[in-house]
């Protein structure tokens, strides 16, 4: 039962304790837990919700076979018997032309309805699907190209009415395809527009939906008819979803803020433990009138209780006001309109904040029983004793269980737990250990140097937390910032000037000759390469099962057919590496899908193309840059060895300032063409992972907003200490002056090192970051060896400044005297 | 006394008082002290009375709310900041009842800090022969937590004494520390001042102490009088 009297009291002591330093503090890191855990939910529910939207409704059935040949019709009737719904659905990447504007688009086009979810569009249209000549597209199609409803717009031969805006719809596919704004159009218009050439890249789809028992009877029927390159995606092994890039963005927000929580706890146990010790002798006083020990922890309770409850509904607004902020970076991104979260979601962070609460705070303020009505009588107060860890190791542990719980991942929350506390412990020694050796050098140095060396020896154990936290948050968001921006940037400037910056796919045989010389008319560099699409089916005349291990079995490119291509010699952006180029019988392979497939010079390997088998002698074998924007080939072969197949052709070119009158005319004499222009795809990338590390930046920047609060609360905690050596310098002659020096000389030196070591982190995990995952060169960021110190010290300066207000002379001396 | 000796302290007119919640509390009005040059001066009175605000207003620590307090002719007041430190370096020393050592530092660099503050050449030097005037010559690297009350106020002494000031006040110097001790303390900072002919102010409940000194002057309800 609640005591009205206990709580009235508890209700005045939680507003003068504003106050309080050590009680502010803990308001505002536990309104930052309570935000931060919020938003992260709520954004995430909000993103796995459009990503998930409706379940099946997103993939557009409940069982999908895709592949990139077209599929089986009989699949079809075997659907029919089984009383399933079904649909078909073609999809490709190619140009969109409407007048002089180009725009890649990706094209879905639709036999039947989806057996599962609408295509929901802004007009009210009755019809399930587009009707002949007529085309839905997204809100991009319409903004990129600046058309209106009713507009039209060129796709490869046929001309199409816009009929459609797209508000929502299934199936949009996955990977980079799915980036293109897209277009749907009736199943009967696509072979109009011819831009199914043999060397198209389709993607072919059936999708099925239905009871669950004969939903479990397809999926088993497809398995057993399931050819090469085919995939079966059911509902419950949609892995693909689970690892899209906004999935893993989403884990990956969820993630970001199990620092910033921690951050948090840590507060607000620092922020308990002052107030704790601040009350002892208010506590003392109330017991000596009378109150039980019950009483005084309920008391104490209450009043913790009102501050989650304040916390909670600022933190919460807080959350709602960033989440506008995040959706709206995000909202070219997301397909719109994103589903609303669900309520629970907005309690997830005053229910985390309660928990961090409640296990910091009840091992915390049950120490206010040890307090003593004696010590009122004897004029002093005593020190709580902390000894007793037990109760403080459990917290945590009930503590990280409540995290994990709110991550959904225990592994992975414990793994980064221990991750962050023991680079951060390390972290801790080097620069506790560094300030302890800089400052034994300075000290016969500099007038102050003694009083220094005193104040860096005994805050050694605060400088072992403050300057992991502040290191690690410079370091987290200096490589989340380098890393997204030379991904792009420094990619750029290695490539040279004239770097092909058009793809132009899709040639067939036929308009080889024509568009040679257009492409020679206009003085473009260019080389066209035959494409031949085939599967390696035997090595050394042995069948793969035979002649590979099952690693070797288990490659990717393996699993799908492989664009082929003769020549007549290496490529000159091709390294040579061993071996040498023939011109008969002959085949080159790439380094490191030969280092894969253990295959070797002298090996003879076997191809299926187009059912017909060919086979050769490898040769050479080549290093080639995947980066470097020009055609590249896992396989190239001799001439004589692919004759006579039928090959459609690529090639790649660089346009400048020309670029859209080429670009016209080449669709416009050759409208079954796909030419892709690198630029907007780099232009895609560029948004998505701008947009990516524009939020990682946002939660980054509340964490470090989290970590300022902390660093604030760690140097409140020996203030006395301080204060007490400034009032005793003063009284032996220091002046203000000379004492706020002191001050600034070691916040400098603290914030110099946290800053110096965020640095070396960060230079050490952007090595292996370029280096592996980037492919970039390594190289060192010298402006952030002066920035990321100097921001550093500039904030130790400035909550060092906050926390210790000087003090006049007189009231040291009483200060001095207080003590005695 | 030779009352010809440079006049250390003047105070004309001092008044002290504070605003509360409850109004303006006055601790005094009117107080008119004296001190020259090598005298010992004892402040007693009951608690409460003002005695350590009194002393830090002598020592130029405090604003009178009004008259002036005079430190070798120099109203500290009407100084700067730093020129104000520089003459608090130079010409006054404290000794605190409860010491006051940093905890951290060694004996020896306790002594030197003050030194430091001043950046005397020989620091060290002069920490090390002030500690050993005063018996700890032993004691050099002891840490404060290493070493008896007795011998931390002993370390304070030295300090207070390492910089050749003109003017010592002493808070209770003995109020921490056993009579024996006390005893022992007292006279090694009588036998200093007399040796360095500093001026000394104490402030004691001790009255034996108070009779030591060259003047006792008692505070009671804001009047400050002489009693010897």
């Amino acid at each position: 039962m609640v005591d009205t009297i206990v709580l009235k009291m508890a209700l005045r002591q939680a507003i003068s304790c504003l106050k309080l330093t050590e009680w502010r503090a803990l308001i505002i890191a536990l309104i930052m837990a309570v935000t931060i855990a919020s938003l992260m939910a709520v954004l995430g529910d909000r993103i796995e919700k459009t990503l998930m939207r409706q379940g099946s409704a997103l993939l557009g059935g409940e069982l999908i076979l895709s592949n990139s040949r077209p599929l089986s019709r009989e699949n079809l009737s075997q659907a029919k018997q089984l009383g399933l719904d079904y649909s078909e659905v073609t999809q490709l990447a190619t140009m969109a032309n409407s007048g002089d504007n180009f725009l890649l688009v990706t094209i879905r086009a639709l036999s039947w309805p989806y057996p599962r979810g609408d295509i929901e569009l802004e007009q009210n249209v009755t019809e399930p699907l587009p009707a002949l000549g007529e085309a839905w597209a997204e809100a991009g199609v319409f903004e990129r190209l600046n058309l209106n409803v009713g507009d039209s717009i060129i796709l490869g031969n046929k001309r199409f009415k816009l009929a459609g805006l797209i508000r929502s719809a299934p199936d949009r596919g996955r990977g980079f395809i799915s980036f293109n704004p897209q277009l749907v159009m009736n199943h009967d218009d696509i072979f109009e527009t011819g831009l199914m050439g043999p060397g198209a890249r389709m993607r072919y789809r059936q999708l099925f939906a239905g009871e669950s028992e004969a939903i479990l009877q397809m999926e088993s029927y497809l398995n057993s008819q399931l050819k090469t390159g085919e995939r079966l995606t059911s509902l419950n092994n949609d892995e693909g979803q689970q690892n899209s890039a906004l999935t893993k963005a989403s884990s990956y927000l969820r993630l970001g803020a199990l620092f910033a929580l921690l951050i948090s706890a840590m507060t607000i146990f620092l922020s308990l433990r002052r107030f704790t010790q601040s009350q002892n002798t208010r506590a003392a006083l109330l017991k000596s009138l009378g109150l039980s020990n019950q009483q005084l922890l309920r008391l104490y309770l209450y009043q913790l209780g009102s501050a989650w409850i304040f916390c909670s509904i600022v933190g919460v607004v807080l959350a709602a006001f960033f989440e506008m902020i995040g959706l709206n970076l995000l909202s070219t991104l997301l397909p719109q309109p994103v589903p609303s979260a669900s309520a629970i979601t907005y309690l997830s962070g005053p229910i985390l904040g309660g928990a961090i609460l409640l296990c910091m705070g009840l091992p915390t303020l049950y120490r206010l029983k040890q307090s003593n009505p004696i010590q009122l009588i004897q004029g002093q107060s005593e020190a709580l004793n902390w000894q007793k860890k037990t109760p403080y190791l459990l917290a945590v542990g009930l503590l990280l269980l409540f995290t994990s719980s709110y991550l959904n991942n225990l592994t992975l929350t414990l793994s980064l737990t221990a991750t962050l506390i023991i680079t951060g412990s390390i972290l801790g020694w080097i620069g506790a250990r560094a300030s302890l050796t800089i400052v034994r050098f300075m000290a016969p140095r500099h007038r102050l140097g003694n009083l220094l060396l005193s104040r860096v020896q005994q805050q050694q154990r605060w400088y072992r937390l403050q300057i992991p936290v502040i290191c690690l948050l410079f370091a987290l968001l200096s490589i989340n910032f380098i890393a997204l921006n030379d991904l792009l940037s420094r990619w750029q400037q290695q490539l040279p000037e004239d770097t092909p910056n058009h793809f132009l796919i899709n040639i067939q045989d036929w308009e080889k000759n024509e568009v040679e010389s257009l492409l020679q008319r206009k003085q473009i560099n260019n080389q066209l390469w035959p494409i031949y699409r085939g599967r390696l089916v035997a090595v050394n005349d042995k069948s793969l099962s035979e002649a590979l291990t099952p690693e070797q079995l288990a490659q990717p490119s393996l699993k799908r057919e492989l664009n082929l291509t003769s020549a007549t010699s290496i490529p000159s952006h091709n390294k040579l590496v061993a071996g040498e180029w023939q011109a008969n019988n002959s085949v080159s392979i790439e380094e490191k899908e030969a280092e894969e497939l253990g295959l070797k010079l002298g090996d003879s390997i076997t191809f299926d193309v187009a059912g017909e088998k060919i086979s050769a002698q490898i040769n050479s074998i080549r290093r080639v840059r995947w980066d470097s924007f020009q055609p590249n080939f896992y396989f190239i072969f001799s001439p004589d060895v692919l004759e006579g197949l039928t090959a459609s052709y690529l090639t790649s070119f660089h346009l400048g300032e020309n670029s859209a009158e080429v670009s016209r005319e080449l669709i416009t004499q050759f409208p079954t063409l796909t030419l892709i222009d690198v630029r907007q795809l780099l232009e895609q990338i560029q948004q998505l992972l701008s947009r990516l590390s524009l939020l990682s930046s946002l939660l980054m920047l509340l964490t470090t907003a989290a970590g300022l609060v902390l660093l604030y609360v760690t140097l409140t905690q020996e203030l006395e200490q301080r204060r007490f050596e400034n009032s005793l310098l003063q009284t032996l002659g220091a002046s203000a002056k000379q004492c706020r020096h002191l001050d600034r000389l070691e916040m400098g030196l603290i914030g110099a090192i946290s800053g110096l070591l965020a640095v070396l982190v960060a230079e050490l995990s952007l090595w292996p970051i370029h280096q592996q995952l980037l492919q970039l060169d390594v190289t060192l960021h010298p402006l952030l060896w002066f920035i990321l110190p100097a921001i550093s010290t500039g904030l130790f300066l400035l909550v060092g400044a906050i926390s210790h207000r000087q003090q006049s002379l007189s009231e040291s001396y009483k200060f001095l005297l207080s003590r005695q | 006394m030779d009352k010809s000796m440079e006049k250390v302290i003047s105070a004309e007119h001092v008044a002290k008082h504070f605003h509360t919640q409850a109004g303006s509390l006055e601790l005094f009005s009117n107080i008119n002290l004296d001190i020259h040059q090598g005298e010992s001066v004892a402040i007693v009175g009951p608690s409460g009375t003002g005695k350590s605000t009194l002393l830090s207003l002598l020592a130029g620590l405090d604003q009178p709310s009004s008259g002036t307090v005079l430190l070798k002719n120099t109203d500290l007041n009407k100084l700067d900041d730093k020129s104000r430190a520089e003459f608090r370096n130079r010409y006054i020393s404290f000794v605190f009842q409860a010491f006051h050592l940093l905890p951290d530092l060694t004996a020896l660099q306790n002594v030197m800090l003050p030194l430091q503050i001043r950046n005397h050449a020989q620091a060290e030097q002069e920490a090390s022969n002030w500690l050993q005037k005063v018996g700890l010559g032993k004691r050099l690297e002891h840490k404060p937590s290493e070493l008896s009350g007795g011998e931390q106020q002993r370390v304070a002494i030295a300090r207070s004494f390492a910089t050749q000031p003109a003017l010592l006040f002493a808070d209770e110097p003995t109020g921490n520390l056993d009579e024996h001790t006390g005893e022992q303390i007292i006279n090694q900072l009588f036998s200093l001042n007399q040796e360095q002919h500093t001026t000394l102010v104490l402030i004691t409940h001790d009255s034996a102490l108070a009779k030591r000194c060259q003047r006792a002057l008692r505070l009671h309800n804001g009047v400050l009088e002489e009693i010897s």
